[in-house]
């Protein structure tokens, strides 16, 4: 394919940062020639992506001496006699809404669980659900879709020869509600379920909307499918995107691959990675407004999650939400507020580029980003909550995890996030390389192969992570380092990081000999040759789990464990910062929680009473019905705004406390 | 990374209107191209959909099919209802009829059901500056240049409003509650304050019909209160207890008294617009405005404002940006531009936390 494609430049616009890779064919192979980044700048004053584009082929241009556009402001391809030019202009994006959904589906455990899982391969948020036990009426369950704006309704449910009466139920309220929404707005309706309702689904939805089939997702009970959904489900965002994203329909006139949305590159790099090479890889983005986690086993069994809900800039709210001000909190060297933590998230969405200046500021970014990653991986495999990741190589994508300045301080955050045990390799790709390499592997599959060689990512080094019998402040690895004729011995205690820095382009052998009940990868001695990276050799002899104990512990172990890695001076944690917090908001929160649940328990005795005065006196029950029905017909907007009521006298009690103190 | 973030702050610039219906409205355009529109002009008109109520009408005459809803039927679709309206039954004035209880659309007839929908949210969108309509984006909204002060804001609760700008009184929204005299000179009208929102402000506010409030911060627990007032909530900085950057303050200071445009947009993840308070002035003579220049880049002597904790909210001047990172103290390595504050401070600063208050 050398002799179609030669020259490639690819450009992947993130929510926050536009990053542009120059590829060449240098001596035979493709060869990362020349990078560039720059703001993305689909926002004011420029409100045009093109602007950002130009920044960054100028910044191109200059190390390179190459031009992109030609006098009209085309892209100059194929590539001319004088260089100028490219033979591929390849485009990703991550940037943009997501594709909202509706799913429906007949069990939330099964059919539901199936979906939730078959969307998280592209970028598509849920809005709604609608299951059979949903105990809303018709007219309910109609405005829960239709207000929820859905761009594509998932429709899934019923084993191959399974159900098929409720599953028409279903389909039947969303017949309703796409006849219903306006023609230019109607939905794309997908259907994943039993194999035997497709010709009476294409009968609904044929004339009235895009209609989608794919294969079910759950033939049986205990089986799942989910490629064909997640390619159809693709097609929807591909589809959607297209007619209806200006952005994305600009984007795609530019290209010759049109665009491929970011997190996709990552998954299909994966299974490419899964299917070449042994072990396990791993590779996470945590990006400002999506996140994406891609895992092959190495034995063609593919993960992949892309949540739009995590993020640590534009989606850090969400984040928060998702995964809980406790999840947050365990990451922490101090106590800190609920204020504190949702200005901090709010902030950083009105904000997503800015960077952490205090230490404060950081630890509580790299809490959402450990907290993120921990939640993202382990709703993409629940048994990684408790047993370590087992992976021999992990890329790491996004600025959080590839800009902190320290590789060793990025790897530590790898490590706390996945918590892998073994033999780990580890890279990162500052550069949106892989993003690129999922869009071009069509037209150079062979760029694909080369690409990967570690010189074109930036290797970090080897992360050897013991498993067993750890004993706190007890030797658990004893570490023989040959280099340059010498020979330097180390012994890593249990609970703490060891990092050896091993130049780019140098190697080093080392043998290595545990503990008593202590592994690496099975093994309790071994020798191996270590390659240089950024980083060079970590030796994480921390418990997995980690474990990361109290406040007070953290205080310790945490910046200890930075200082380890970078070999920077230890940033002590003010002791002032370990005081009790008065959370007055969370409390207030919880009351509210309890009391919202009190209500409702309240109204449920007032139900069963009218029952039994009905046998009684139908005068009295006449009454006693109409304020049940007044209570009944308290909605949840009357509830919230009983509930705003009795806050503002508790905020009030509040003010007065606080002035008077 | 050479160019900053900008959020623009000027007193006299060319300035770019994105009027926009909301994402869920469905909507007309009433302007065209090159048309001059003034403050008040509607530029666009949509409507937001609303609750559909399901009427049983087969069960409710118990009829066995659902044709035979047909000859009981007295309304149409696309009709508009009030309530008590017949919507079907064999006479209209008596024997059994069904009515709606809602002013309603009649939305579809079919399967032995009425299906009303309430009345949509109608949404007339007001122009908000005098000026000139640039582009239109079908049933969506449209862009409109035209000429004057601008500041852009970090939140706002989506709501929008065309009123005069007054200051706080000196001791505080608070303060305007405590006088014992009845204060009206605030009623309908923009308020500006120094100091954070907290659920007092907005309460009183509220009790006082504001037409809006300025403020540079409020705790994010209160965001989900602020959607709720019916007047525009305008955050200059953003959320906790920050600070208003002085010279946003000064610019506002001096149109007290003038009607402003109080547009409060509320950026959703994916929205690139920004809460913006646009003025309309006059042009003295000799007076050239610019517009906000998108090759700006970073350069030495140049004011910026910073945009985090332990320095938000303060602006200074860049004396040197090093190629190099530079090491926080934090422990972060970093590209930083050194600034020298007006507080006077000089210290390194990350690049990505600089903005630019326009040129």
């Amino acid at each position: 394919m050398v002799q179609d494609v030669g020259s490639i430049l690819a450009v992947d616009f993130g929510s926050v940062t536009t990053r542009a890779v120059l590829i060449d064919v240098v001596d035979g192979a493709y060869r990362l020639i020349a990078r560039a980044e720059e703001r993305t700048t689909d926002n004011f004053p420029a409100s045009d992506l093109d602007v950002g584009l130009d920044r960054v082929l100028r910044q191109l241009t200059e190390v390179t001496g190459r031009r992109f556009r030609d006098e009209a402001g085309a892209m100059i391809s194929p590539e001319r006699k004088d260089r100028s030019g490219v033979d591929l202009f390849a485009i990703t994006a991550s940037l943009g809404r997501p594709l909202q959904a509706v799913i429906v589906g007949l069990v939330p455990d099964v059919s539901i669980a199936s979906a939730l899982r078959a969307i998280e391969g592209t970028y598509i948020e849920v809005n709604a659900t609608l299951t059979l036990d949903d105990k809303r009426d018709q007219e309910e369950q109609l405005n829960a879709i239709l207000l929820s704006y859905p761009d594509v309704i998932f429709l899934v449910g019923g084993t191959e020869r399974g159900a098929e009466r409720s599953v028409m139920r279903l389909a039947e309220v969303i017949r309703l509600s796409v006849s219903l929404a306006s023609k230019a707005r109607r939905p794309i309706v997908i259907y994943a379920g039993n194999s035997a309702l497709r010709e009476p689904m294409e009968a609904l939805f044929g004339n009235l909307t895009t209609f989608i089939v794919a294969e079910n997702i759950r033939p049986s009970l205990h089986e799942e499918r989910l490629d064909s959904a997640r390619l159809k489900l693709g097609d929807a965002f591909n589809q959607y995107k297209e007619s209806r994203d200006q952005t994305f329909a600009m984007l795609g006139k530019m290209s010759q691959t049109g665009v491929l949305p970011t997190a996709q590159g990552y998954t299909i790099l994966a299974d490419y990675l899964g299917k070449t090479q042994t072990g396990g890889i791993a590779l996470i983005d945590m990006g400002s407004a999506n996140s994406t986690f891609a895992f092959s086993s190495g034995k063609g069994h593919l993960l992949s999650s892309i949540r739009p809900d995590l993020g640590l800039g534009h989606s850090a709210p969400q984040l928060l939400a998702s995964v809980g001000l406790d999840a947050v909190r365990e990451w922490l060297p101090f106590t800190a507020s609920s204020t504190e933590l949702t200005n901090y998230a709010y902030n950083k969405s009105l904000r997503p580029m800015t960077i952490p200046m205090s230490l404060r500021d950081l630890y509580i970014e790299h809490a959402l980003l450990r907290a993120g990653i921990r939640a993202m991986i382990t709703r993409a495999n629940p048994e990684w909550e408790n047993l370590p990741m087992t992976v021999s190589r992990i890329i790491l994508a996004g600025a959080a995890l590839t800009k902190t300045g320290h590789p060793a301080y990025d790897v530590l955050l790898a490590m706390d996030a996945l918590q892998p045990v073994g033999i780990v390799s580890l890279s990162q790709d500052p550069f949106a390389l892989i993003p690129a390499m999922g869009a071009i592997a069509p037209y150079a599959p062979d760029a694909v192969v080369q690409l990967l060689d570690e010189t074109n990512l930036v290797r970090l080094g080897t992360a050897l992570i013991p498993t067993g019998n750890l004993r706190k402040e007890r030797t658990a690895v004893d570490v023989i380092i040959h280099e340059n004729g010498e020979k330097l011995r180390y012994a890593v205690d249990g609970g703490h990081v060891f990092v050896y820095p091993i130049p780019v382009g140098q190697s080093v052998e080392v043998r290595i000999r545990c503990a008593r009940g202590v592994t690496i990868n099975g093994k309790r001695r071994f020798k191996m040759t270590i390659e240089g990276g950024a980083m060079g050799l970590m030796i994480d002899a921390r418990s997995r789990p980690l474990k990361l104990g109290d406040v007070t512990m953290r205080s310790v172990m945490m910046p200890k464990w930075v200082q380890e890695a970078t070999g920077d001076l230890l940033q002590d944690i003010d002791p002032k910062w370990l005081e009790a917090v008065e959370d007055v908001q969370e409390v207030a929160d919880k009351a509210r929680d309890k009391r919202r649940s009190e209500i409702r328990k309240n109204q449920k005795p007032a139900k069963a009473d009218k029952k039994g005065k009905a046998d009684k006196n139908k005068k009295s029950n006449a009454k006693n019905a109409k304020k049940d029905e007044l209570s009944e017909l308290m909605s949840d907007d009357a509830l919230e705004s009983l509930l705003d009521d009795e806050e503002d006298e508790q905020d009030e009690l509040g003010a007065l406390r606080n002035a008077l103190s | 990374m050479l160019y900053p973030e900008q959020r623009y702050l000027s007193e006299l610039t060319i300035i770019r209107r994105d009027c926009r219906l909301p994402d869920e409205a469905i909507g007309t355009i009433n302007v065209t191209e090159g048309k001059r529109v003034e403050v008040r002009d509607v530029v666009a008109h949509g409507v937001v959909p609303s609750r559909y109520i399901i009427l049983n009408a087969m069960k409710f005459f118990k009829l066995r099919k659902p044709e035979a809803l047909t000859p009981l039927l007295q309304v149409e679709e696309g009709d508009v209802v009030d309530p008590k309206h017949v919507l079907a039954g064999k006479d209209v004035k008596r024997g059994k009829r069904l009515f709606s209880d809602v002013r309603a659309v009649v939305a579809q007839i079919a399967d032995g059901r009425i299906i009303l929908q309430e009345m949509p949210e109608v949404i007339d969108l007001e122009a908000g500056v005098r000026g000139r309509v640039i582009s239109i984006e079908a049933g969506r909204g449209a862009l409109i240049e035209a000429v004057g002060a601008q500041l852009q804001g970090a939140w706002g609760n989506g709501k929008l409003s065309i009123a005069t700008l007054r200051v706080e009184p000196e001791g505080g929204i608070e303060g305007i509650i405590g006088s014992n005299t009845l204060e009206t000179r605030y009623m309908g009208s923009v308020l500006l304050t120094r100091k954070a929102i907290t659920l007092n402000t907005l309460r009183i506010l509220s009790e006082q019909n504001v037409s809006g409030v300025i403020a540079p911060s409020m705790d994010a627990h209160l965001v989900s209160r602020a959607m709720k007032v019916d007047y525009p909530v305008f955050l200059t900085e953003g959320f906790g207890n920050l600070r208003m950057t002085n010279s946003v303050y000064q610019l506002l200071n001096q149109f007290e008294g003038i009607p402003i445009t109080l547009d409060a947009f509320h950026a959703n993840r994916w929205s690139n617009r920004r809460p913006e308070v646009i003025i309309n002035v006059k042009m003295r003579e000799g007076q050239n405005p610019a517009r906000p220049n998108v090759m700006l880049g970073f350069r030495v002597g140049m004011t910026v404002r910073v945009t985090r904790a332990p320095y938000e909210g303060q602006t200074g001047q860049i004396v040197e940006l090093p190629v190099n990172p530079v090491l926080l103290d934090n422990g972060l390595r970093i590209l930083c531009a050194r600034v020298e504050l007006t507080i006077g401070e000089t210290l390194f600063i990350p690049r990505a936390n600089l903005e630019v208050l326009g040129r």
